[in-house]
């Protein structure tokens, strides 16, 4: 086999273990695999796609853990902020991470644009902040009226008979911004055409030697209209923010009356999967040798084989049983590292010892229930110690 | 409960037929709720709600962009204008000397 060849397999198999290492050691996302019965055969690490597969669903989970993070964020914030009637319980929240699981599995197409309308949502808010920031810089006086215009905007809508639909308010946005749009084509033709007429009006006056200084008059005219075409922007941005906030408010109260228009439930028993605990087989501590030799040799020793080999294989299944930690395939891999480094067992040395351990892996695994995610580190050890080989 | 048509939901909303969507979710409410479908639905309003958020603070960003340009533009005027009045005093008192 070329050089190249042989070292780009290496790599190969580096990179797959690395891939597997990572996502099966993320504790979470292992729960995750067996709380949703993920079937151990479909991410057997012998399939050549299995680990890049896996390591992209880690991807997507962690993804889902941002979305649970961020909507909590966003329904205690942003709506509690301008609604505190708009409030989840626990219990709630734990409804809605279920959900987001479920449409991770059923929908991961939607579920990667809930992360990205979350992450548009925490864009916009801060490009919002700054807009504003810009905007109230701009001018001392700026702020005044922009608290003016917020509470204009907010009073529109209080006054109004009957609550506006979501459609009614969003044609009253449209309109507004329309109107607003008009009225700046409009300000800048009207303006254009004022500062001529005073500039004409200065030549008038002094050609016919006016005693009214043009100075005077450009004063006046700024204070007049300039000031005030400066308060109706200030004023005019204000009532855009009260309007935003205002149809944040409706929607959020919406959010409440549909949520308070829903039945109450009775709590509902959490079922939790039990997993499957394995006993230990209780071999006898000794094995009672004395009372079982015979007089043939190889009869014994291979009785002798035959005890070693059922003492490995029930103190194995009980070590594979154990609870994970936080970096569950490391921890499985230290629970069998003694079973793993055996270089010499039932007069067996070197790669037959290893092979003795690895049926035994093998015989455990084929035992543990179908899409139990201990059969897929039971492979990925197999697989590391025949390409340790 | 009647299950929730999603894609009837968010073509409605899309639509713009808001009471549409409205009653197809009071409809869907008519019974009692699992905790699952409690949740979904609580997720179902934070994901409408932040496609709401996200279009007004789009827009809303773009007009105040806007109207930052406009006064930059009539501070702009403003100061011209400073100019003007500064050199017309000027002028005045020149001509009154």
């Amino acid at each position: 086999m070329a050089t190249a060849e042989k070292q780009s397999q290496v790599g190969e198999k580096q990179n797959t273990n690395s891939l597997l290492s990572d996502a099966l050691n993320n504790r979470d996302f292992v729960a995750y695999l067996e709380k949703t019965g993920e079937d151990a055969e479909a991410i057997n690490p012998e399939n050549p796609d299995a680990a890049k597969n896996l390591y992209t669903r880690l991807k997507a989970f962690e993804n889902i853990k941002i979305a649970k993070t961020e909507v909590r964020a966003f329904a205690k914030g942003k709506f509690r902020e301008i609604n505190n009637k708009f409030k989840l319980d626990d219990k709630d929240f734990t409804a809605v991470d279920a959900a987001i699981e479920k449409m991770a599995i059923e929908n991961p197409e939607e579920a990667a644009g809930l992360v990205g309308k979350l992450r548009e949502f925490q864009k916009l808010e801060t490009e919002a902040k700054e807009a504003e920031a810009q905007f109230l810089a701009l001018d001392k006086d700026s702020g005044k009226f922009w608290e003016e215009g917020i509470a204009m905007g907010l009073r529109a809508s209080k006054e109004a008979k009957r609550e506006p639909s979501g459609r009614e308010k969003a044609w009253l946005v449209g309109k507004f911004l329309r109107k607003k749009n008009d009225e700046e084509r409009s300000f800048e033709k009207t303006y254009g055409i004022k500062v001529e007429e005073a500039e004409e009006k200065l030549k008038t006056i002094q050609e016919a030697k006016d005693k009214v200084s043009a100075a005077q008059t450009l004063a006046r005219t700024k204070a007049n209209e300039l000031g005030a075409l400066k308060e109706y922007l200030m004023e005019d941005a204000g009532i855009l923010k009260g309007l935003r906030d205002e149809i944040a408010l409706k929607i959020s109260k919406r959010s409440v009356e549909i949520l308070e228009g829903t039945p109450r439930l009775s709590d509902l028993e959490e079922e939790r999967t039990m997993r499957a605990t394995f006993s230990n087989g209780e071999l006898a501590d000794t094995f009672n040798l004395a009372d079982e030799l015979s007089d043939d040799p190889e009869r014994d020793l291979k009785h002798i084989d035959d005890l070693i080999e059922a003492r490995i294989y029930e103190d194995m299944k009980v070590e594979i049983a154990k609870p994970w930690g936080s970096r569950p395939l490391d921890d499985m891999k230290k629970s069998l590292k003694t079973f793993r480094e055996k270089s010499d067992i039932m007069g067996k040395k070197g790669q037959e010892a290893k092979e003795v351990i690895i049926s035994t892996m093998e015989r455990i695994r084929d035992e543990r229930p179908a899409g139990d995610l201990r059969r897929t580190f039971i492979n990925v050890m197999i697989l590391e110690m025949r390409n340790a080989a | 409960m009647k299950t929730l048509d999603d894609k009837q939901l968010s073509s409605l909303l899309d639509e713009g037929k808001y009471k549409e969507a409205e009653a197809l979710l009071r409809d869907s409410l008519t019974s009692e709720l699992t905790e699952e479908e409690r949740g979904a639905i609580i997720l179902k309003i934070i994901s409408i709600s932040l496609d709401a958020s996200n279009q007004v603070n789009r827009r809303y960003i773009a007009a105040l962009k806007d109207a930052t340009v406009a006064l930059k533009n009539l501070k702009t005027t403003e100061r011209k204008i400073d100019d003007k009045i500064a050199t017309d005093e000027a002028r005045d008192k020149i001509a009154n000397l």
